[in-house]
Parts: C-alpha cells; structure tokens; sequence
C-alpha cells in the first residue's frame, strides 16, 4: 500500500496552476531599489578604494612637499631642533638612574652574603660546645666499666676471697671519687 | 525541459543588468511568485517582503540557473525557500509527533475521491489546520516536492513529513 497522490494531489494542482495574484507596485519599487543599491555598493566599493587610496596618496604627497619647502633655515624650524634635543637629554638621564639604582642593588647583595657567612661559624661554636657536652655524658659509663676491669684484676692478684671481697667494697668506692672531679673540670 | 527561446534571451539580457530587461521579466513572473509567496506566509505584508528578497536573489543568481531546468520552477523554489526561511523563523514546534511509516489508510482514499472542492474552499481547510500539517501539505501536494526535501527544508524527519501531510489530509 503506497500513499496516495494520483487523483487527490493532481486536483489540487491543477486549482493552482497558472493562479496568480497581482503583486503591489510597492514590491516592484522595492525589489529594484534594493537591486540598486546592491549594485551601488558594488560599484561604488571599487570607485571608493580607488578614490580613497589617490586621496591619500595625494594628501601624502602634499604633506611632504610641503614639508620639504619648510626645510630651508627657519626660526621655527630651530627651535624645533632644539625641543628634539632636550628631549633626547632627559631621556638620557633616566637610563643613568636607572644603571645607578641597578648598581646599588648589586653593592647590597655581596653585604648581605657577608652576613649568612657569619651566621654559619656562630653556629659551629655552638656546635662543638654541645659535642663536648656530650662526650662527657658518655664517659660515665666508660668508667665504670674500667672499675669492673679493674676489679677482675684483683681478683686474679688476690690471695683469698675475703681479701678480695674487701677490695673489691673499697675499690670502686675510689674510682668513683676519681670520677666525679673529671666531670666537674670538663664542665668547667 | 528547455526554456523557450525568448525567455532565454531575456535571462541572458538580465544578467549582463539590463534594466529594461529585468522589468520585463518581473512583470511576466511577478503574480505567479506572489501567489506562491502568499500561500507559505500567514499575512499579505509578509507575502510581499517574501517575495520582494525572492525576487532580489532572482535577479542576483541568474547565474547559476541551468537552462536545461524550468525557469519558473527555478524561481518558484527560490520564493518557496524564502518562506520557508521565514516560516522557520517563527515557526513554533508543536504538533510534530514522528510515526515510523504512514501508509495510505482507507480514510485517504476517502478523502482521495472527494475532489469536488475550490481552491477558495481548500485554502479556507488550510488555513484552519495546524501550520505544521498545512506547509506539509502544501509543500508537498500542491508545489510537489518529496518528504526527503521538505524535511530538509524544515528541519525535520522524514516521517514527521509522512506524519503531518497524512493528519493533514485527515484534518481535509
């Protein structure tokens, strides 16, 4: 089954064939206005560049012509000459400021070095006190070890345990009196 | 189909700007492009600005015109494009519903039999159906154009084409 067209649509075509409906003179007035203007633009967009490219040429030309018969020694033209140079002059000065103030900023740098070199020996100082702190701290145990060396000495020198047992009482008591004046002179 | 000989020189004559010639050409063609003009647009003023740029891109593209083509369904389908671009514009998307194929239903055969109708009576029965239904229909059984093109005229699926004309003929 197809859709229909035949009778219906060949109808309806032929109630439109040839139907025509006057159009307003305003649309004809408006079609070829608007066909003018689009050749208009046309045309007067290549006349325009061209017009406008001799006028500036032209203007240019005067311009430098003009220019050049001002050339000649004038009075105007001299103190012209002169506002150029002072013009020059003060740009000159600001490029002298401104190599002056990049200098100063190159003398503070190495002042500032000087500082961070010294801060680094301060804190080597400071470092050595603290190792020698520490190694006294770990003596201590040092030496009380040698006490126990040295009590195994007397004991193969002795003849007799009792002998030994009181040396052994009296001994350290020693050593540790010895100890002790060594901390307070690395203290010290 | 070839354009008659006369017409051929007039085409010819108009392009080169020949004003004379561009009158002659608007006069002989200007109540059939209005006519189209009128049955795509809702008012007479927008008829008349459709045509007007119709017109204007007539005469600015005879260029590519083929002579081996109908001149009059060459200009028919530039003023037809106009308002459809226009249509487009204002057209609002509603009663568009796609079905997947439609197929001529015992109701279009009815409707097919009954051809005893005016055009006054058939653009009085278009006027009254939804726009969508209408530029379908009028698009495609009075100015003959495939479901294919009217999609792409409008933007839509092929079946909302078959959709639209179908109800449209039912709405008849």
């Amino acid at each position: 089954m197809k859709p229909i067209k035949d009778i219906f649509s060949s109808h309806i075509q032929g109630l439109y064939k040839g139907h025509e409906v006057a159009a307003p003179g305003s649309v004809q007035d408006g079609v070829f206005h608007q066909l003018d203007a689009i050749n208009g633009s046309a045309a007067s967009g290549g006349a325009s560049g061209g017009f406008t490219s001799k006028a500036v040429l032209g203007a240019a030309v005067v311009i430098v012509g003009f220019a050049w018969y001002l050339m000649p020694v004038s009075e105007d033209q001299l103190v012209v000459d002169e506002v150029e140079v002072e013009v020059e002059v003060e740009v000159e000065v600001v490029e002298e400021i401104a190599v002056i103030e990049a200098l100063n900023e190159v003398e503070m740098a190495p002042e500032e070095v000087e500082v961070s070199v010294e801060e680094p020996i301060l804190a080597e100082e400071e470092i050595q006190k603290t190792v020698v702190t520490s190694v006294v701290e770990d003596v201590k145990p040092e030496v009380v070890v040698d006490t126990n060396v040295d009590v195994k000495i007397i004991e193969e020198a002795a003849p007799t345990k009792e002998a030994v047992k009181i040396k052994e009482s009296q001994e350290p008591e020693e050593v540790l009196e010895w100890v002790l004046p060594a901390k307070l002179e690395v203290d010290e | 189909m070839s354009v008659e000989p006369d017409l051929l020189e007039l085409i010819e004559k108009c392009k080169v700007g020949d004003r004379r010639a561009q009158f002659d050409l608007y006069g002989r063609f200007s109540g059939l492009m209005f006519a189209v003009s009128l049955r795509y647009t809702n008012t007479r003023i927008d008829a008349e600005d459709v045509v007007q740029n119709a017109w204007v891109k007539i005469f600015s593209k005879l260029d590519t015109f083929s002579e081996n083509n109908s001149f009059e369904g060459w200009m028919r389908r530039i003023v037809v494009n106009t308002a459809i671009t226009l249509y487009r514009k204002n057209k609002k998307h509603a009663n568009q519903a796609d079905i997947s194929e439609v197929l001529a239903t015992p109701q279009d055969i009815d409707a097919s039999k009954q051809c005893d109708f005016t055009r006054e009576e058939l653009e009085n029965a278009i006027s009254r159906m939804p726009e969508g239904y209408g530029v379908v229909f009028k698009l495609y059984v009075i100015d003959g154009y495939k479901h294919k093109e009217i999609a792409e005229m409008l933007d839509i699926e092929v079946n909302t084409s078959k959709s639209q004309l179908s109800r449209a003929k039912k709405f008849l």
